[in-house]
């Protein structure tokens, strides 16, 4: 679905910021887009929607060139940014003006969702709070029933009841016609939900790994002395010590994203051995 | 992945449709209170000229049909300019040249024709108005005379160089423009002025730029500001809107946010 070849990218005046990224994602998953500040992951996003151009190389999606920006691919694409605004507008009025230009808008999904948000669709939606506009562009998005979604941060604002919604929401929707790209710092959040884990870090991905093979590869647990042959990382939470241990009796545990993000960024290359 | 046709009819409407009614506020407002504006101004001159006919109307109109389009046009690419609506109108989808025939149609002809309604309308007002608090007798002139369709058509040209300047500029839209034009004009007199005094050396003085046209034939004279009118006519009419708005096209085909 998404072909990324050698590309390179760097904002003007400054250093390059892709060099030579090569990525390759394909429909049917949630793939979590996972970086420190700066490391390029909304650039990234940028570049798979059309929003910014590659210096050399390429980027595909859905066999179309991104930068084209071509009106067939723009249908199949939709993106939450982190930051946006609304017109002034309902959301009836919104619906109705923007929803026949998505050819599998779904108006019966687009009301449950805003129904579970607790939006009412005669607000005005320049009148809503960001948290409820998020809701709102949320819900529209998914109910694009776009082949791919791209959410920036799509918590943040976010309340807990409806942060669990959300995740609710975004695990009824994913099927093998559509992928959801998520790029988010509150990986707590999203856990659940991910299939697969994407990171970058200075310009590079340095992990790109489904779950299913970090669950086979690689244990989370409160770490033993006994164990420190196996351990790939570890660090200590108030006084207790979790680790990353290699898989050795195909145990099964929970992942936790934010100690496999640290692990990652500390030493990409002795996690990736693993796999 | 097939195809997309050149222009999508349905898309284009689709777009126009929304654009008009997401500013439905802002340009009702604007609508409203030049109308009333120019409701005052015809009524005021109705009253100290004691008279009150077409020729009024479209001298007080014109110039205001002008500045309003052309501020109109400036801003009419605002959602492109600002961080927070860029991204969703860069991705709105459809394609590159839909986005720019429809607020070109937007702000060219359909905002003509709205303006036309509208003064027709204002103009049956103050003609009953005046009759009725003026004790003038009552006419409704005819003003859809060739002076406005002219008028209208020389607007349709200007507004493409400012459909570029909404466009390019991401700031200040119309009053760089403007200045961009006065630059552009200035640069084109000089040069056009420095060619002149180099290739017709034998007839320009030593100061200045007047032209000593006494040893010439007239009909030289005559065939040359005949010609030199019929190109920059042609060219008003018939390549200024269209190299615009091709420029216009790949400046936003090639916008990155």
């Amino acid at each position: 679905m998404i072909e990324i070849k050698n590309l390179k990218f760097a904002y003007k005046k400054k250093a390059k910021l892709f060099d030579d990224l090569n990525l390759e994602l394909s429909l049917g998953n949630i793939y979590g887009l996972l970086g420190k500040n700066g490391a390029g992951k909304t650039t990234l996003l940028k570049l798979i929607t059309g929003l910014l151009f590659p210096q050399s190389g390429e980027c595909i999606v859905l066999g179309e060139h991104a930068s084209k920006r071509d009106a067939k691919l723009l249908r199949e694409i939709f993106i939450v940014p982190e930051e946006f605004d609304l017109p002034d507008i309902t959301v009836n009025s919104y619906l109705n003006l923007t929803a026949p230009f998505y050819p599998r808008f779904n108006k019966t999904q687009f009301y449950e969702y805003i129904n579970d948000f607790e939006i009412s669709e005669n607000n005005n939606i320049k009148n809503l709070s960001f948290g409820q506009k998020k809701k709102f562009l949320l819900s529209f998005g998914i109910s694009a029933n776009t082949k791919l979604l791209i959410l920036d941060e799509p918590s943040n604002a976010l309340d807990i009841p409806s942060k669990s919604q959300f995740r609710k929401i975004i695990a009824s929707s994913i099927n093998d016609e559509r992928s959801i790209i998520i790029s988010s710092h509150q990986i707590r959040d999203l856990s659940s939900l991910l299939d697969n884990i994407i990171i970058v870090d200075n310009g590079k991905i340095i992990f790109n790994h489904n779950i299913e093979d970090i669950s086979k590869k690689l244990v989370f647990k409160k770490a033993k002395d006994t164990e420190i042959d196996n351990e790939l990382y570890s660090e200590e939470i108030i006084g207790v010590k979790y680790a990353i241990l290699k898989n050795k009796n195909n145990s099964e545990t929970n992942i936790d994203l934010e100690m496999l993000f640290n692990a990652v960024i500390n030493n990409s290359e002795k996690i990736n051995n693993e796999f | 992945m097939t195809r997309n046709k050149l222009i999508n009819l349905r898309n284009l409407f689709l777009f126009i449709k929304r654009y008009i009614f997401i500013n439905k506020k802002k340009l009702s407002i604007e609508f409203g209170s030049v109308s009333a504006t120019i409701i005052a101004i015809l009524m005021f001159t109705a009253y100290n000229t004691n008279s009150y006919n077409s020729d009024i109307l479209l001298s007080t109109f014109l110039p205001i049909f002008f500045l309003g389009g052309l501020i109109f046009t400036s801003s009419s690419f605002k959602e492109l300019h600002d961080p927070k609506s860029s991204c969703s109108f860069l991705t709105f989808p459809i394609s590159t040249l839909e986005k720019l025939t429809g607020l070109w149609l937007t702000t060219s002809v359909l905002f003509s024709v709205a303006s036309i309604a509208t003064i027709y309308i204002i103009h049956i007002l103050v003609s009953i108005l005046s009759s009725q608090l003026f004790d003038f007798q009552l006419q409704i002139d005819n003003i859809f005379v060739a002076e406005l369709f002219k008028k209208v058509a020389s607007y349709i040209v200007f507004q493409s160089i400012f459909l570029l300047g909404a466009i390019y500029f991401r700031k200040n839209n119309f009053l760089k423009t403007i200045l961009s034009i006065f630059i552009v004009f200035t640069i084109y007199a000089i040069l056009t002025g420095l060619a002149g005094r180099i290739l017709f050396s034998d007839y320009v003085g030593n100061h200045g730029f007047s032209f000593n046209t006494d040893n010439v034939s007239p009909n030289i004279i005559f065939s040359l500001k005949n010609t030199i009118s019929q190109i920059l006519n042609f060219s008003y009419w018939y390549l200024t809107a269209p190299f615009f708005l091709i420029i216009s096209y790949f400046r936003l085909k090639e916008r990155q946010i």
